[in-house]
């Protein structure tokens, strides 16, 4: 735990140093979500849907901004970078565990994240005032802070599989874009799932996707459908499987692995 | 000129080759093209189906601008991504200067150092869902409408190459920037609705300041409905403009850019 938090300290600092960098990731995630919030307003005073259809789309939207906030993971296309230049093996001569460094600045990240989240959700101020109040219960809230965790795990050995098949492939960032897809299709990040066909939603439960956008904003609104300690089991048993793969899908990486130089 | 030409054929052609080289990334990355174009129309009729309009567009009309957006796809992934993405790296890393000194004009360099071929799939996912818009609205444009629209892609993406490059030029002010390549393709999603459904300050910035709005939907109309004189000359002069401060914000920042002796 303490190189975890060494590392931390370390991030901590190129957080502050490379703010620009930062305030573009966060644009990032905060564009597309203003642009589609703005097209529900526009519905909405075109009679297209309702105050409380709008109500939930904005509560979904803006409670997938702090979700993804807090749990998303960027460094596939960077590590792929790293795996190509042969610049990994300064972190493979190394004492620490490469996983446990990539964890503690992907969270360090998050975390300095909410500094520029926090003013940001006054752009969601317009919105909020056509919207129709919707309540909340504190145990669904407990529950989501607890899942969490979860997500961030989720979508770190995701990031980690996509990033380590540079290992194999040269053009690995393709597989980045499958995951956005998937991230869009299957977890519901542009459109809730609902908007989609029965089937849709039905298979994209399947996938670990489900789990990061759609799965826990309807857990905060207390409406997942079916039941939600078998949706808790199914995210555990895909955060296995991910981090069995990683960890398989490592260990083979750096069997083969060689570099020149560094 | 023509020495500018017969150089970015030979950029062409050196990328045509880099494509062929790795034929299976090559065919990965339009399979995500083809991916992309495909979760678009899943996107948009998702949406129409729940609002039976975007905006003031109708089903076909929505679809034409869908069809346009990704034809113009090509050049901002295609071309502009492609080349700009390496230029952020290339100032934080202090590398700029290989290029820089070099006997021929900079942004030209800069801006042609790659194409990828495997956008091409867009070309045709464009054409079929513009040409099917079109079919929905019983609409055959005429010869002088085909020719209004292939002379609008020039002014279009002319403005697309002034925000983007403005955007990348920015990097030159900052310490490290590596990340403003992604912030152009995000706002681009900005074209594929109509102005109306943004706030008034919001309309203004983005038919003048920012035009993204008129970007897509200037040439994407004008096959659909007669554009104005007014936004036709305002459209021309726009991208001039833009044009013109894109190349200043670039050769005014080249003043603070330092090598590190690459």
């Amino acid at each position: 735990m303490k190189k975890f938090f060494a590392f931390m300290g370390i991030v901590w600092q190129q957080t502050l140093a490379y703010r620009a960098e930062h305030v573009v990731w966060f644009l990032l995630e905060l564009f597309p979500l203003l642009i589609i919030s703005f097209f529900w307003l526009y519905s909405l005073r075109a009679g297209r849907v309702s105050p409380s259809q709008f109500s939930l789309l904005i509560f979904y939207y803006l409670a997938n901004l702090l979700i993804d906030r807090l749990t998303a993971v960027h460094f596939d296309d960077w590590v792929a970078d790293d795996i190509k230049d042969g610049k990994i093996s300064i972190y493979l001569l190394k004492p620490f565990s490469y996983q446990i460094f990539l964890a503690a600045s992907e969270l360090t990240w998050r975390i300095s994240g909410l500094i520029f989240l926090l003013p940001s959700l006054l752009l969601f101020i317009p919105f909020l005032s056509f919207t129709t109040p919707i309540h909340l219960s504190p145990g669904n809230i407990f529950l989501v802070l607890l899942f969490l965790p979860v997500i961030f795990l989720h979508r770190f050995f995701i990031s980690f599989l996509i990033g380590t098949s540079a290992f194999w492939f040269s053009q690995s960032k393709a597989f980045s874009h499958f995951k956005w897809m998937c991230e869009g299709i299957f977890g519901g990040s542009w459109l809730p799932l609902y908007f989609f066909p029965l089937w849709l939603q039905n298979f994209s439960s399947l996938t670990p996707f489900y789990y990061w956008h759609y799965f826990p904003v309807q857990m905060l609104l207390g409406q997942v459908t079916g039941n939600p300690g078998l949706n808790f089991l199914a995210a555990f048993v895909w955060l296995f499987i991910l981090w069995y793969l990683a960890k398989v899908v490592w260990k083979l990486a750096i069997k083969d692995y060689t570099a020149v130089g560094n | 000129m023509g020495r500018f030409l017969k150089l970015y054929l030979h950029f062409l052609k050196l990328a045509w080759m880099r494509s062929l080289e790795y034929r299976v990334n090559f065919l990965t990355w339009m399979v995500v093209d083809t991916g992309w174009s495909f979760l678009d129309m899943i996107f948009f009729s998702a949406l129409i189906n729940f609002t039976q309009v975007i905006g003031t567009w109708n089903r076909g009309q929505a679809l034409v601008v869908i069809g346009v957006f990704r034809l113009l796809v090509i050049p901002v992934w295609g071309w502009m991504f492609a080349s700009f993405s390496k230029i952020p790296r290339l100032i934080s890393e202090g590398k700029l200067d290989l290029l820089l000194g070099k006997p021929v004009d900079n942004q030209f360099l800069v801006s042609v150092q790659d194409f990828s071929f495997s956008i091409l799939p867009s070309l045709i996912t464009g054409s079929v869902f513009t040409v099917y818009g079109l079919h929905l609205l019983h609409i055959v444009p005429s010869l002088w409408q085909i020719l209004l629209f292939f002379w609008l892609l020039i002014p279009s993406t002319i403005l697309m190459y002034s925000l983007y490059f403005g955007s990348v030029a920015l990097s030159l002010y900052f310490d490290r920037l590596d990340n403003i390549y992604h912030i152009f393709p995000t706002l681009y999603d900005v074209g594929k609705y109509p102005a109306g459904i943004y706030p008034l300050l919001l309309q203004r910035i983005f038919t003048t300041i920012l035009p993204l709005s008129l970007m897509i939907i200037v040439p994407a109309e004008s096959l659909f409905s007669s554009p104005s004189i007014t936004n036709l000359l305002l459209f021309h002069s726009s991208a001039l403009l833009l044009f013109f401060l894109s190349r200043r914000l670039w050769s005014s920042g080249l003043r603070r850019y330092s090598s590190a002796s690459s």
